[in-house]
């Protein structure tokens, strides 16, 4: 968290929920300007428009050097949660262990959604009360629902899927 | 423990049309994978050993199916159970025709019809020569015995009759007039334009009734004999019509 100009502006992934992170993850990686890329995050982050013209070139900078430290995530995979009355599961062994099946529904959800954290969690995180996990509505369902949870515990699982992915689809090519 | 094919020749027909549809059917690379394992190892993607089964594992399987990505090998048998294949020489034109029906309507379905055609029972007479039984069975109950088939039997036989309907029709090709150019040609107007579009609708009933106006002719606008002109051996009846053609006799 840093503090510009009289507003408190969030820094920390483990600040931020899944939808900000979300968010700010498409403009970085978007192909605005720089300035650009940071006044709409500044806005993601609640800043008003005032906030944001009063911002001085070393609050940009200021900003950038707080928000690119690297953030220690949390290394354990959370097993399941309780989420409005409701429990979610991940797995059920010692560790977790990525599913086929679960990864052709993340590829098929997931791969030009902008929300794609949020529903990747929703395909990973089962409902112990629901039978029908891969409806389309079952995952939509969740997906708005897991928009506000914390970043910073849940993004390891979307790193570890990216990697697995990533890795996969070279050794598939290769 | 599953039981995962190593190579084309496990492919039967049947999954490898499923296996072609899933392929036509989506772009979403794991999505297509894991159907295709299904179809694969005879269960449905709802089966619970995909609940189950980590990436991990999964890749070790699609490692042991990357044949797929292979062309299909060729190898064509001459014999299935009690049926030889024949001699595509020895074909009669209504079995010629019915192959090339069945091809137009649905290459990739109807080529057990291929198979259910080209294969037939046979025996030896009292002179030792070689007898096919008559095109007088149901095809269609015939095309089910080849369902479970390799793909590489009934790829190699479709290869087979392509390469030999294609020199066969190269060589009566002067009795095929030219497909007319089907693309209308813009810059054409007023009764030129009308006379191209008249040609083009013309040329499309002509190859939509292309066989049934042929044999229409052959049978002097007979329709009672229309049974001998199909049991007669195709190269005579091509022969027949290339002689007419060369004597100008329509």
């Amino acid at each position: 968290m840093i503090e510009l100009k009289g507003f408190k502006f969030k820094t920390n992934i483990n600040e931020m929920t899944i939808a900000e992170w979300q968010l700010i993850s498409n403009i970085v990686y978007s192909e605005d300007d720089f300035i650009e890329k940071y006044i709409r995050i500044f806005q993601v982050l609640g800043a008003s428009e005032d906030i944001i013209d009063e911002l001085e070139e070393s609050d940009l900078l200021a900003f950038v050097d707080e928000f690119s430290k690297n953030t220690q995530l949390s290394i354990e995979k959370k097993r399941g949660f309780e989420l409005d009355g409701r429990t979610y599961v991940a797995y059920e062994g010692d560790e977790y262990v990525l599913k086929l099946k679960d990864l052709s529904y993340i590829e098929k959800f997931c791969k030009k959604e902008k929300n794609f954290f949020s529903l990747m969690l929703a395909i990973v995180f089962k409902d112990t009360d629901v039978h029908n996990h891969y409806e389309e509505w079952e995952i939509n369902r969740k997906a708005e629902l897991f928009n506000n949870l914390n970043a910073g515990e849940y993004l390891n699982y979307i790193t570890f899927i990216t990697e697995k992915l990533t890795k996969k689809i070279e050794n598939l090519n290769g | 423990m599953v039981n995962i094919p190593k190579s084309w020749f496990e492919i039967s027909f049947d999954q490898y049309l499923e296996l072609f549809e899933i392929e036509q059917s989506t772009d979403i690379e794991f999505n297509k994978t894991f159907e295709q394992l299904a179809v694969l190892l005879d269960i449905s993607s709802d089966d619970p050993y995909f609940d189950e089964l980590s990436v991990d594992d999964a890749f070790k399987i699609f490692n042991e199916i990357r044949f797929l990505k292979s062309p299909i090998p060729k190898k064509l048998e001459k014999n299935f159970n009690e049926y030889k294949l024949i001699d595509f020489n020895d074909l009669t034109f209504g079995e010629f025709i019915d192959i090339e029906n069945f091809l137009a309507a649905d290459p990739n379905q109807n080529k057990i019809l291929l198979c259910a055609i080209l294969y037939k029972k046979w025996k030896t007479d009292e002179w030792g020569n070689f007898i096919t039984e008559p095109y007088i069975y149901d095809i269609q109950e015939r095309a089910k015995l080849f369902q479970d088939c390799s793909i590489v039997f009934i790829e190699s036989l479709f290869e087979s009759w392509i390469n030999f309907k294609n020199n066969f029709m190269k060589n009566y090709e002067q009795l095929f007039e030219k497909d007319v150019d089907e693309k209308f040609d813009d810059e054409v107007t007023g009764a030129d334009a009308k006379e191209q579009k008249q040609m083009i609708i013309e040329d499309k009933k002509r190859r939509k009734w292309g066989w049934e106006n042929l044999i229409w002719n052959l049978s002097s606008n007979d329709i009672t004999k229309f049974e001998q002109i199909f049991s007669q051996k195709l190269i005579l009846v091509f022969n027949i019509l290339s002689m007419r053609k060369s004597l100008g006799v329509d």
